[in-house]
């Protein structure tokens, strides 16, 4: 009964099978199937003829979805009805909701066959795989009407139901067999794929994922092969397969190429030479071969495989195609998409030795500058263009081998004009980087900054230096936040190089650059670098300000001391703890106000030690040598260029914070060194601007008095609490005491307070002296600003100078004019006039002030207020001596030198005509009362009816202004008590009388013309 | 009806039809002995389908000149077979026509089609078709390639590719027995065979089904000696008995796998060879057959040796040898080994010294 059955259903099945007269359509009804599945299972022999029947089962199943898909054959997705054109977000929508089109008899095979791979035994793997690879290239060979992308045919047949089954069978079987049983797959699908390769890429492709290691080697191996026989075959659907492979399996390309690589190196057979020119040619044909080939051959890299290139060429050479390979590979360069700077650098490194290399960059170098001159694209562009290549660059910019730089140095220029930004990147990189690491750097800089020739739009320079100014900035603004290795910093890195350029630019020694080009962008770059500067400066004088306090602390401590040993008349206990408290608080005050600065400025705080400090501030210094060296290269604010106000007045000031710096220099060489850059930048300047003249005198005479007093011998007053009220008093108390007026016991006056005498004279006895060096450096400063080149003698800038000082020693604001008022005036003035007086004894340099502005007349004159205060003070203490009883007379008292110094002052500025000109060399040899009355009648009296204006000076044929002496007659009242005195000493002063007073009436007596002629010539 | 005619009239008939219409006239040909010639021709073109020779027929362009059957069509022409091997009649006919049919010289489809007609026989139990079957692999030689041929297809069919053995195959001693016991002689051939090196076990399916049948049928393995059904004047092939094969199994075994199913193989041999009548000559063993077992041994115990370790202390080593020196007394002494026994006493005395098998050759020698 069984077995007739069986026979039955055979007999019954092969008769329907071979029946249907040619359409195909009869045949897939399920009955046909159920027993179609009952001999699968009853009947061994008969499998094959049941595959057979599936097969005709599935190609009904593709002709169905053939008939009703409606598909775009570009993208090979489905086009949806009703949105047809409606762009490419439509095709995006369909993506996402993939319509597989079923087929139920094919389904319900799927399954039955499924069942088979997944339960069944392993025999059956092998079969159905290789079956559903040989029926799905058959399909797709028979219905794929036109040529479609790879992955345009995997949407395409995916989204039919028998293709996307068979493709499942195909990976199910394959999971179940072994390894000998894959390698026989491979070898199916390779078949099938060499018999139906047109349209079977996209099932090797699709199913390549499975295997894609002996997939991708096994389609290298066979393509090498039909390579050596006939090298000019074309290999279309293998590098289609490979592409499409290696989106998604880079890591087995790799490893496949790694390996025929290895066996190109060292052939053993006679197909490996072929190697070589094989994967050239490939390359040129696919973009990923091309890359990852470029990747793989990076890593095996190194000397010993050069040598074996070296060694291996004339194999390959004897290859056809390698022979005209060279152009070729320069293409092959252009079109590398990464690792293609390395690749360049890595050649140039051998560049040296072989020429063929020196060639090979050449030619390389020149279709880079094509396209560039094009104004094109090409992937090596846009790799060269990225942060990993640029870094390599950079690198090799700085190296020694002249071939790696300039190879560098080209592709950067060549990237640059493309892409700006690298181009302003490597300026400021280079800037900062090469000076001290490695001066082969400047070469590479040098050639940068000369711009790639032939270029119309190629980047400026300017925002290269742009951005090195403000890298180098932000570094000196927050240097605590970095950590700093080197101990060159890149800011001194980056001014030394770009000194090192200008200079040679202005030498004109320099082909590659239009003259003056740097120094012109310099100069537009100045806010940028006053920045710096300032920052810098700010720093160092901080630091000088630091010291200088220091110092000045210990000293009036150690003054404190002595006097508290020597002297126990004012030395209550109360006045010592008084004085330690308020040192105290004046230290802490100094530390808030510090700290402050710090905070702002952005010095670390809590500076670790002393002595790194040290060493950053001589850094810092010689940093700001380079700067103003810089400057004064550049030219900085010469007439004719433009600069805003802003940075005029900021020059200014920096430049005067320079020459104060320059002050402190240790090393006399050095410091005349950095002085003369200063005087340089400040009277060039000057002499352009008006107002950098202003600025200059203004920051100079203020730094000089005020902020850098100590370094010309000022003496700090400590700040004492001269009231001393104690803290237990009342407020009430306080209140009634000062209700009683002016007098009262807590009047302050510039002598002391009322009720307690002299103010107590912690002042170091022994006389305050400036230094006359720095005196000297600071006139010289002075002088700088002052000279105007063309006009040989300007007032103007000693005249500010004067009326500077007026302002910053009177302590008035009325009064100051230049006449001299009657003396009983002066009760009113005296207390001003005591402070002026204080302010030259405390500050020396005042003196020196003075006397510099006397020698260019009539700029005294407008110091009249000084003076005056001088001679009133004078005045009035001499009378005191006169009134008290006698005194012995010192004769390097204080008093008598402050009237010497001002006599000697008036008679230079020629504010006292001869004789009265020569009174300060004979007035120490007067008693004080006689002195009184000199100062009161000669001097005084003169001065106040001869006000001292500049309309008492002329100008002569030299443009000079200067009095003279035989037109400005003294009238006898005002001389006649010196030489009634004189005459009373005439032991002692016979030879200055002489001189005085019968001298000059001899010579007029001689030349009576004179005179008039030249007044006359002088009017004319 | 003149030859000539008989094949337009052929000519004239689809493709299944005109092999029913050709086999009784091959049959009567045959039968007769006379016009072989014309018999291979019809055979040739009406049966198999194959390229006319005729050249008058390439001019009037017949439609399957050149093409081969198809797969659908090869099972119409084994349908068409099963049917006429199922009709009744004498033995020694079907079996001619079968040898005819399926000569010695098989080209590529003609063996093709023979192993997927024998399959189906099996599927479908046609016993006349099988014992024909059975004669022919005896005539053609069991361990010759065609015999092999379709053995390998068998067990492909029924054991590789089938989830569950078969109830059919299970049941072909029943069916035909002649056929089972040279089934089993050249299915033995195909395993355990030195090749290159290569010892191949068989399928475990496979040696449960051998081992089923033996068990269940004692005088399977002597079935083959059964006289065959040939028409007079025809010489009967020599019987080679599946024992040899799968004595070498059972010894061979071990070396492989300890599945007990080897020892039950070799229980029911060893059983088989007691039940056989010794009062002819000996024909069931060849001593040739069974020296083939020394050379793996001697292979296994070069390995051993390379492995340094001795052979006395390798139990798998021991339990062959012991097999074998039981298989060869007792067949000895059963009398139902032919050939040359002597030669084959001196190989196993070339292997490494096993108390047994010492003692078998020196009983033996002494005879």
């Amino acid at each position: 009964m069984l077995k007739q059955h069986v026979l039955l259903e055979l007999k019954q099945f092969i008769q329907a099978v071979t029946n249907h007269n040619g359409n195909p359509k009869k045949l897939t009804n399920s009955t046909l199937l159920r027993s179609c599945f009952r001999l699968l299972e009853d009947l061994p022999a008969a499998r094959e003829i049941i595959l057979e029947y599936f097969s005709i089962v599935a190609e009904v199943a593709v002709q169905n979805y053939l008939a009703n898909a409606n598909v775009d054959y570009a993208t090979g997705l489905p086009i949806r009805q009703g949105k047809q054109g409606a762009g490419p977000s439509s095709s995006n929508n369909a993506a996402t909701q993939s319509t597989v089109i079923e087929d139920s008899n094919w389904s319900a095979v799927q399954e039955a066959l499924e069942n088979l791979v997944v339960k069944g035994p392993s025999a059956w793997g092998p079969v159905i795989a290789s079956w559903s690879l040989d029926l799905v290239g058959k399909l797709s060979d028979r219905y794929t009407k036109r040529k479609m992308s790879i992955v345009a045919a995997c949407n395409y047949w995916l989204n039919c139901g028998a293709m996307r089954g068979l493709l499942t069978l195909i990976s199910l079987s394959f999971r179940k067999l072994t390894n000998s049983e894959k390698e026989a797959c491979v070898e199916t699908l390779l078949g099938a794929f060499q018999r139906y390769s047109l349209s079977f890429d996209w099932v090797v492709a699709r199913l390549g994922g499975c295997f894609p290691l002996s997939i991708i080697s096994q389609i290298l191996q066979c393509s090498l092969k039909r390579f050596s026989d006939d090298y000019r075959c074309h290999f279309d659907s293998e590098l289609g397969i490979l592409d499409y492979l290696s989106f998604a399996h880079e890591q087995e390309l790799k490893q496949a190429l790694t390996e025929l690589l290895k066996d190109g190196f060292n052939p053993k057979k006679s197909l490996d030479a072929c190697i070589i020119p094989f994967l050239l040619v490939m390359a040129t044909y696919a973009d990923a071969l091309l890359q990852n080939l470029v990747i793989v051959f990076l890593e095996m890299y190194n000397d010993d495989l050069r040598n074996t290139i070296i060694q291996k060429t004339p194999l390959w050479m004897s290859n056809k195609v390698f022979a005209e390979m060279q152009p070729s590979l320069n293409s092959l360069t252009l079109r590398l998409k990464s690792n293609g700077a390395h690749l360049l650098i890595a050649v140039s490194q051998m560049a040296e030795q072989y020429t063929w290399c020196q060639d090979f960059l050449e030619y390389t170098m020149q279709d880079l500058e094509q396209v560039v001159l094009n104004a094109t694209v090409c992937p090596l562009m846009n790799d060269l263009a990225t942060e990993d290549s640029k870094y390599l660059l950079w690198k090799n910019c700085l190296s020694a081998n002249i071939f790696q730089q300039q190879t560098a140095v080209r592709l950067l220029l060549i990237v640059s004009t493309q892409h700006s930004h690298i181009y302003y990147q490597t300026i400021s990189e280079l800037l900062r980087k090469s000076y001290v690491t490695n001066p082969n750097g400047l070469g590479a800089v040098i050639r940068i900054i000369g711009g790639q020739s032939g270029v119309v739009e190629f980047p400026c320079i300017k925002p290269g230096l742009q951005m090195v100014l403000e890298d180098v900035l932000l570094q000196e603004q927050f240097k605590h936040t970095r950590l700093i290795t080197s101990d060159q910093s890149e800011a001194l890195n980056t001014f030394k190089n770009l000194n090192t350029l200008t200079k040679m630019q202005k030498k004109n020694s320099f082909q590659y650059m239009k003259q003056n080009l740097l120094s012109n962008v310099l100069n537009d770059c100045l806010p940028k670098i006053l920045q710096i500067l300032e920052v810098t400066l700010t720093k160092v004088i901080l630091h000088m300000n630091k010291l200088a306090e220091a110092n000045s602390r210990e000293a009036i401590k150690a003054a404190r001391n002595n006097k508290n040993v020597s002297g126990n008349e004012f030395g209550s206990n109360k006045k010592v703890k008084f004085g330690a408290a308020d040192a105290e608080v004046e230290a802490m005050d100094v530390d808030n106000s510090d700290e402050d600065t710090k905070l702002i400025i952005g010095i670390p705080l809590h500076d670790s030690d002393d002595s790194e400090e040290e060493e950053k501030d001589v850094n810092r210094r010689i940093l700001a040598h380079t700067i103003i060296d810089l400057l004064n290269t550049i030219d900085v604010g010469l007439k004719g260029t433009v600069i805003r106000t802003t940075e005029i007045l900021k020059l200014s000031i920096l430049s005067v914070k320079y020459f104060f710096l320059a002050l402190t220099e240790k090393s006399s060489i050095s410091r005349s060194a950095a002085v003369n850059r200063a005087y340089l930048l400040l009277s060039r300047q000057c002499v352009a601007r008006k107002a950098a003249r202003t600025a200059c005198i203004r920051e100079l005479v203020e730094g000089a008095l005020f902020y850098y007093g100590y370094l010309f011998g000022q003496y700090d007053e400590p700040e004492v609490d001269q009231l001393e009220i104690p803290e237990h008093e009342m407020v009430l108390l306080q209140n009634q005491r000062h209700s009683l007026g002016p007098n009262a016991n807590r009047t302050v006056l510039h002598a002391g307070v009322i009720g307690r005498g002299l103010r107590p004279d912690l002042q170091i006895k022994e006389q305050k002296v400036c230094p006359a060096e720095m005196q000297t450096l600071l006139l010289k400063a002075l002088d700088a600003c002052c000279t105007v080149a063309d006009k040989q003698n300007s007032v103007e800038g000693y005249s500010m100078i004067s009326l500077l000082l007026v302002e910053m020693v009177s302590t008035d604001v009325m009064y100051n004019g230049l006449p001299f008022p009657d003396e009983e005036f002066t009760k009113v003035t005296m207390e001003r006039d005591l402070m002026i007086r204080r302010a030259f004894s405390t500050s020396p340099v005042l003196w020196a002030l003075l006397g510099f502005i006397a020698a260019h007349r009539p700029a005294l004159c407008f110091s009249s207020v000084l003076l005056r205060a001088m001679c009133a003070t004078c005045l009035h203490q001499w009378r005191a001596k006169n009134v008290n009883k006698f005194q012995p007379f010192d004769p390097n008292d204080e008093l008598m030198l402050c009237t010497q110094k001002l006599l000697q002052l008036l008679a230079m500025g020629q504010l006292l005509p001869p004789p009265l000109s020569n009174l300060h060399v004979i007035i120490k040899h007067f008693e004080p009362p006689e002195i009184a009355l000199l100062l009161k009648e000669c001097i005084w009296n003169y001065l106040k009816d001869h006000v001292p204006s500049p309309a008492l000076f002329h100008v002569d044929n030299n443009e000079l202004h200067w009095r003279n002496p035989h037109m400005s007659k003294i009238p006898p009242q005002y001389v006649d008590t010196l030489r009634n005195l004189m005459q009373k000493k005439l032991t002692k002063l016979g030879q200055h009388y002489y001189q005085m007073f019968i001298m000059p009436e001899l010579n007029e007596a001689h030349v009576p013309q004179v005179g008039p002629v030249d007044l006359i010539n002088a009017e004319l | 009806m003149s030859q000539a005619d008989f094949k337009q009239t052929l000519r004239k008939l689809d493709f299944p039809a005109c092999v029913k219409e050709a086999l009784p006239r091959i049959e009567s040909i045959v039968v007769s002995r006379s016009k072989q010639n014309f018999a291979i021709q019809l055979i040739s073109e009406f049966v198999f389908m194959e390229r006319p020779k005729d050249p008058v027929d390439i001019r009037k362009g017949q439609t399957f000149t050149g093409t081969q059957l198809n797969s659908f069509q090869e099972f119409q022409l084994i349908i068409v077979l099963i049917e006429y091997f199922s009709q009744p009649g004498p033995d020694a006919t079907r079996n001619v026509v079968f040898l005819s049919l399926f000569g010695s010289n098989l080209t590529p489809q003609r063996s093709k089609i023979l192993c997927r007609l024998v399959s189906t026989a099996v599927s479908g139990s046609v016993a006349p078709l099988l014992s024909s079957a059975g004669t022919w692999m005896q005539q053609v030689g069991c361990m010759n390639p065609p015999s092999l041929e379709v053995a390998q297809s068998l067990v492909s069919d029924f054991i590789t590719f089938s989830r569950k053995t078969s109830e059919q195959f299970k049941q072909l001693p029943m069916v035909a027995p002649h056929f089972a016991a040279n089934l089993m002689t050249t299915v033995a051939d195909l395993y355990m065979k030195e090749q290159n090196g290569v010892l191949t076990p068989p399928p475990d399916a496979l040696l449960d089904v051998f081992t089923e049948w033996i068990s269940e049928n004692h005088d399977l393995c002597l079935a083959s000696q059964q006289p065959l059904a040939l028409p007079s004047g025809a010489i009967a092939m020599p019987v080679v008995t599946p024992l040899a094969g799968l004595i070498r199994w059972a010894v061979l075994s071990p070396m492989f796998s300890n599945r007990p199913s080897y020892s039950n193989l070799h229980l029911w041999l060893l059983q088989t060879m007691l039940q056989i009548d010794n009062s002819g000559p000996p024909t069931a063993l060849n001593a040739q057959h069974v020296a083939q077992n020394v050379g793996p041994l001697q292979t296994y115990v070069a390995r051993l040796v390379a492995d340094k370790i001795e052979p006395t202390k390798d139990a798998a080593y021991q339990k062959s040898v012991e097999r074998l020196a039981q298989a060869v007394q007792l067949a000895i002494s059963v009398k139902c080994m032919y050939g040359n026994i002597t030669q084959l006493l001196c190989l196993l005395e070339t292997l490494p010294p096993h108390p047994l098998m010492t003692m078998v050759i020196k009983a033996n020698r002494k005879n």
